[in-house]
């Protein structure tokens, strides 16, 4: 376990900028003839979040509690399906802002929240049911599975299994580690996503073409980004660490939204015994889990048992793509 | 110079005019040496200036800034016709093989089934709005072609860069602007919209409606657009290849500063300076054959007039030439 310092290791936070909402200007909509054939919301989303890790200025809420979800424009629909729709997220910002007006700060959205958003995206656009290509589990084979929107979402928005934001782990000695762990925003998930890619390639480019390491170096420095990445990666979801001791007297406490302490809870995590390390990383992974679309259940076929699929098996749904758009539209 | 010399070659309806009910032919003349000087003249192939010159040189009746770009491929395609040229030539290389050869292409035929009605016709929404649209003038859709070669070079020097992926902000940025250019040019097409006896002409008001419509009806509305401005171009035409006898589809344009804004976009730094040395060349060979013309007339024929004359009238004295030489040689006279 780690000791707390008075080290300022910490850099000087930086000023949010504000984002640039795309809404319809009033004051010129009032003198169109055509204002009363604007885009229109075509349906009030509830997030899976229940707008919980939302700062009060980031949402508006409609008045039945839910996101006013507009249909895709043609420059919205050609971002969903550009190549690098995910890479740095900007193209997802942006159709967000057009389509969620009610999202004022689509870097911040929730991770479990964006599929949701997505999924309501595609079906003010282009209508509740699609088909879905899913992977037969344990085997090769793929199937498409007819999917409705509006029952996903309906079923998220039902779910009572929500978010467990503490995890508290003791070890034989009786003292006790808590921790507050939240979503982190897709911003970020974008940003690790973009490093690891950059990596890769960094670590392709230290490999010759007969799979030897042409440069140990730069090697050996791109494996150590790596997995720092992915252990950042669980220090962004960590709002607040605690340690008990064994009577349940809180020893110190790092709360992340204090810049000096984030880069405590950072070098605390890294710093961990695996054990504790990986009960977290499972407990983050168990949320995010609750939150994942699935298909509903489906049976294999006897090809697909003797190729070693389950009898019966859901699938995970996943909308960040273009995947799930429909072709030729 | 075109009354005395040139006579009309042809007469042609535009498919504005059809599709308007109006027939009333417009007549059409061979291009001249200038005109051929003026089409290898890469900064006016690059501004537009080309087309100008050669429309209002062959086809005087025409107001360039009036012409509607519908017209435009059965103009050109007239002017070939109009310098004895009834098929084109296009050297393909097949996909398949990689075998490269000379097509001829039935010209005249392709022009036929040029019709610019769709233009003319207009869409009702399913929310019981009626857009009416309107082709844009030639003029205004060659602004549109340059802004968006300035911005497709751009794309694909970054995709040439060995790093691309560092610039990827700027990709997204310009594929932003091109998507707003299209946009406005497109909007721009939308002449009028109904709503049940009420007309909306307000160019601010239509644009605002049209980025603040969802997909479906942009969609509508842009399919439109696109259907009419292909009705309005030469079919995209289906070649078996003369080595592996596979199909190859071929896309024609007549639009020489379309073309050459397509090559200097898909060329690298070296391509363009000996495409562009090529142009050169070219404009030397022919101003040299039209010294040579001007010569051998005896003052018959002055510089500015070889400048005027069609390929079939130099060729014309091309033989003329060759004949008298042929004959001095037999006669055994000097040629002085």
């Amino acid at each position: 376990m780690t000791i707390r310092t008075t080290e300022f290791t910490a850099t000087m936070p930086t000023m949010p900028t504000m984002p640039v909402i795309d809404q319809p200007k009033t004051q010129q909509t009032e003198s169109n003839p055509l204002a009363a054939f604007f885009r229109k919301s075509k349906l009030s989303l509830s997030l899976p979040s229940r707008g919980r890790w939302y700062s009060k200025s980031s949402l508006q809420l409609n008045e039945q509690g839910g996101l006013d979800i507009y249909a895709m424009k043609a420059d919205d629909d050609i971002k969903f399906r550009s190549g690098d729709f995910t890479l740095n997220g900007k193209n997802v910002y942006d159709v967000i802002r057009s389509c969620v007006p009610g999202i004022l700060e689509p870097e911040l959205v929730p991770n479990i929240d964006i599929d949701a958003i997505l999924l309501g995206i595609r079906a003010a656009s282009y209508g509740n049911e699609f088909d879905c290509i899913v992977d037969v589990p344990n085997t090769k084979l793929s199937r498409t599975v007819q999917t409705n929107a509006l029952d996903l979402l309906n079923a998220m928005a039902n779910q009572t299994n929500t978010w467990d934001e503490f995890l508290q782990i003791t070890d034989e000695s009786g003292k006790s580690l808590s921790l507050t762990v939240a979503p982190v925003p897709i911003k970020n998930v974008f940003e690790t996503s973009k490093f690891i890619l950059n990596q890769r390639k960094a670590l392709s480019r230290a490999i010759d073409k007969d799979d030897n390491i042409s440069d140990e170096t730069a090697f050996s420095s791109s494996i150590d980004s790596l997995t720092k990445s992915a252990i950042d990666l669980i220090c962004m979801s960590i709002r607040a660490i605690s340690v008990l001791d064994a009577n349940g007297q809180v020893t110190f406490t790092l709360d992340a939204s204090n810049p000096q302490d984030s880069a405590q809870i950072m070098n605390c995590v890294r710093g961990l015994d695996v054990a504790y390390f990986y009960a977290i990383r499972n407990h983050i992974e168990a949320q995010k889990n609750k939150y994942l679309f699935r298909t509903v259940q489906q049976t294999s076929t006897p090809e697909e048992i003797l190729a070693g699929a389950p009898e019966v098996w859901t699938a995970e749904l996943s909308f960040l793509g273009s995947n799930f758009l429909p072709d030729n539209q | 110079m075109i009354s005395t010399c040139r006579h009309p070659e042809l007469f042609i309806n535009l498919p504005s005019d059809v599709a308007l009910n109006n027939h009333s032919p417009v007549s059409v003349y061979a291009s001249t040496a200038q005109d051929e000087i003026i089409v290898r003249t890469p900064d006016s192939l690059m501004n537009g200036l080309a087309m100008e010159q050669m429309i209002q040189n062959c086809c005087p009746e025409f107001q360039y800034k009036t012409l509607l770009a519908c017209d435009i491929t059965t103009i050109l395609g007239s002017i070939r016709i109009a310098n004895g040229e009834n098929t084109l030539d296009v050297y393909i290389e097949c996909p398949h093989c990689k075998n490269s050869d000379s097509y001829e292409i039935p010209l005249r035929q392709m022009l036929v089934n040029i019709n610019a009605k769709d233009w003319y016709t207009d869409i009702e929404l399913p929310n019981g709005l009626k857009v009416s649209v309107r082709p844009p003038t030639y003029s205004r859709y060659s602004l549109f072609a340059m802004e968006e070669y300035k911005l497709r070079k751009s794309v694909m020097q970054i995709s040439a860069l060995e790093n691309r992926e560092d610039y990827s902000d700027i990709v997204l940025d310009l594929d932003k602007k091109h998507q707003n250019l299209v946009l406005d040019f497109q909007t721009g097409c939308i002449y009028k919209i109904e709503i049940d006896r009420a007309e909306i002409l307000n160019q601010e008001h239509i644009k605002q409606w049209f980025s603040n419509s969802d997909l479906q009806l942009q969609k509508l509305i842009t399919d439109h657009i696109s259907k009419a401005e292909k009705s309005c171009q030469l079919e995209t035409v289906t070649i078996n290849c003369t080595d592996c006898k596979k199909s190859i589809l071929f896309p024609l344009d007549l639009d020489f500063c379309n073309l050459f804004r397509a090559k200097l976009v898909s060329s690298d730094e070296q391509q363009i300076v000996t495409y562009l040395e090529k142009l050169n060349k070219d404009i030397k060979k022919l101003e040299t054959e039209l010294l040579k013309i001007v010569w051998y007339m005896r003052g018959g024929v002055s510089l500015n007039e070889a400048y005027q004359l069609t390929t079939y009238q130099r060729k014309e004295i091309a033989k003329i030439v060759e004949d008298n030489i042929e004959l001095t040689k037999k006669t055994g006279l000097p040629i002085l």
